[in-house]
């Protein structure tokens, strides 16, 4: 599992910007976001076909969070995604309009006492297969960090 | 408003209840379907649950924190219950969240009817 923290201070915005936009907090569009991040990544083969339910489930969970507890499901607030390429890492990040969070209210998921609550496994779904979550912005910016596959990058097709 | 993607079979106490949904990732569609499933247990004191999950092949941490509550209430109504066909794309997902020593899992649904059906509550 990768560690993860929160930090105070914005998002480092490092490399090149492969793609930048606002969607509005409605849960009608998630499935759109999905798969505009999903073929940005997948159609440059920066990750495996294979991994694409692990990176499905993370953009779910990270859009999920932005919109109904950052921007507590106000259609009229904004999150707003960058996807940056940074050496060898893709690197997302998701801002919402909020406020963040204290780590402290995220269910430790080693404590066997936690394994019954109802909420809280987002961030260790994500911890699982990214290589590095990181929130900035008291936690109101979410950066999602992998290793881009190196054998099989290849230029996007209808990007 | 029903649940059209959960298909239902009871007798007695036995419950058979097929998720026909793929991608368990929607908001709504998550509370929906627990909402029937808990109808199911309210329904049926002492429930033998037997959820196939055959057709899942990605479903969200919320969809994690309703089966949770799910079989809370269940053993609070002294009933059981069991995920079916756990599909192996999504089994690490219960690994990685530590659920795989809370809930039960069967190879089949077949395969959990009838170890119910030996070990009558």
């Amino acid at each position: 599992m990768t560690p993860w923290s929160v930090q105070p201070g914005p998002a480092p915005c490092l490399g090149e910007v492969i793609l930048h936009r606002q969607w509005p907090s409605r849960l009608d569009v998630k499935d759109e976001i999905i798969a505009v991040l999903s073929a940005a990544l997948l159609d440059r083969g920066w990750v495996l076909s294979d991994d694409e339910p692990w990176l499905a489930l993370c953009l779910d969970e990270v859009v999920v969070n932005a919109m109904l507890h950052g921007n507590e499901g106000d259609p009229y607030l904004t999150i707003d995604v960058h996807l940056f390429q940074h050496q060898d890492r893709w690197c997302l990040h998701v801002a919402d309009h909020g406020e963040g969070f204290s780590p402290a209210q995220v269910p430790d998921s080693e404590d066997p006492d936690s394994l019954l609550l109802e909420h809280g496994r987002g961030i260790r779904i994500m911890s699982e297969w990214l290589d590095r979550l990181t929130f900035y912005r008291n936690g109101a910016t979410a950066v999602l960090e992998r290793r881009i596959e190196p054998t099989i990058a290849k230029e996007p097709h209808g990007l | 408003m029903g649940c059209d993607f959960l298909i239902v079979n009871a007798y007695d106490r036995m419950v058979l209840a097929r998720i026909e949904k793929d991608r368990l990732l929607d908001v709504q569609a998550i509370n929906l379907l627990a909402g029937e499933l808990l109808k199911l247990v309210d329904r049926h004191p002492k429930i033998s649950l037997v959820i196939d999950c055959e057709a899942v092949t990605a479903l969200s941490s919320a969809m994690l924190g309703k089966l949770v509550a799910l079989v809370k209430q269940v053993k609070a109504c002294k009933g059981r219950m069991v995920l079916a066909g756990v599909n192996a794309k999504i089994m690490p997902l219960f690994q990685v969240t530590k659920l795989d020593k809370v809930l039960d899992f069967a190879p089949t649904a077949q395969e959990a009817i009838g170890n119910y059906r030996r070990k009558p509550l």
